[in-house]
């Protein structure tokens, strides 16, 4: 099965066959996995943090994907699990990390950078820094905004927030990251 | 690193490609390690609904006041009724203790106490259930309350 030939539609109807539930799966994963990947990826900025994250997602698919119903489209649902995932996995971080919220942000982006798979510039790595200054839900609004690119209306179905508070959200994100580029 | 001067940068700016990188072959064998976790976990065909942390959270809160709220009426009640009580007179209050007491045996009060508790669990659940299946939103709910 190539991931390409397949509708969601047509994926949700094979998965319900016990037959070719795994075929189906893997076009499903194989579909998304970069698009979340990417979603993931821009939040927490580590890849090992991602690849954690991601593989929880699909599991949280596989146990669920029966109980989708058409509320929304299957993409809508996919990026829901993977950004309430991210959400925790950064709640827990900080939770555990104990240290002050200077020290947090210093560890998330020189873990990245020292992993090996963060290649950015200086100001590219400042602007991931004063990101990861923003409130939790106001980072994922930034970066949903300004790096994928996502229209409003699609991140008020993701998020479930009406698009004037996205609108603003953005709005005061970008304010917050400009001052912290010019002090820092 | 590049090193670069940016005094009042804008954001809009700043280069949005070419940050990170995945190691060589990822996305190729990612699908295989996915599926070979997922082969063994059970699939949950009940009627589930993924309910958004920050939804949930509130939801939560809403069901503890209004759970709060039953368990004050209930204890304002109790407290009336203690207050008519002690209008008895003392030899009335005697008889009645011994009544009970003799009634009641530890095992039975320890019991019910217990119960209670199963119970209060159980609602706030069902609270819970209720206001995610009615789709009742916990703004609007809060703002009742």
């Amino acid at each position: 099965m190539g991931s390409g030939e397949y509708t969601d539609e047509e994926l949700l109807i094979l998965f319900r066959d016990e037959k070719q539930r795994e075929a189906a799966f893997s076009v499903l994963v194989n579909k998304y996995q970069e698009q979340l990947y990417w979603h993931i990826r821009k939040i927490v900025l580590s890849h090992m943090d991602t690849d954690d994250i991601l593989q929880n997602v699909f599991i949280k698919v596989w146990k669920n994907l029966l109980n989708f119903r058409n509320d929304s489209s299957l993409y809508t649902w996919l990026y829901r699990i993977a950004t309430n995932e991210t959400i925790s996995f950064i709640k827990k971080q900080k939770k555990n990390q104990m240290v002050s919220y200077d020290d947090y942000i210093n560890s998330v982006a020189n873990n990245a950078v020292t992993e090996g798979y963060f290649t950015g510039t200086e100001i590219q790595n400042k602007l991931q820094k004063a990101i990861l200054t923003l409130p939790d839900k106001q980072r994922i609004i930034f970066q949903m905004k300004y790096f994928e690119e996502l229209k409003y209306d699609e991140m008020s179905k993701i998020l479930r927030t009406s698009v004037g508070a996205l609108k603003a959200s953005y709005h005061h994100a970008v304010k917050k990251i400009q001052i912290f580029l010019k002090n820092n | 690193m590049k090193n670069q001067n940016h005094p009042n940068i804008k954001i809009d700016k700043i280069p949005k490609e070419g940050m990170f990188k995945v190691p060589d072959g990822y996305f190729e064998n990612l699908s295989d390690r996915i599926l070979t976790k997922v082969k063994t976990l059970p699939i949950e065909a009940s009627k589930v609904r993924i309910i958004p942390y920050s939804r949930r959270r509130l939801l939560r809160i809403a069901a503890t006041i209004a759970g709060f709220i039953i368990l004050s009426f209930a204890g304002y009640q109790i407290f009336q009724k203690t207050q008519k009580n002690d209008l008895l007179s003392q030899a009335d209050a005697y008889d009645v203790a011994d009544y009970y007491v003799s009634e009641f045996d530890e095992r039975t009060l320890m019991i019910s106490a217990l119960e209670s508790e199963q119970e209060a669990k159980m609602e706030s659940e069902a609270m819970i259930n209720f206001l995610v299946d009615e789709g009742i939103e916990e703004e609007t709910l809060l703002q009742a309350l």
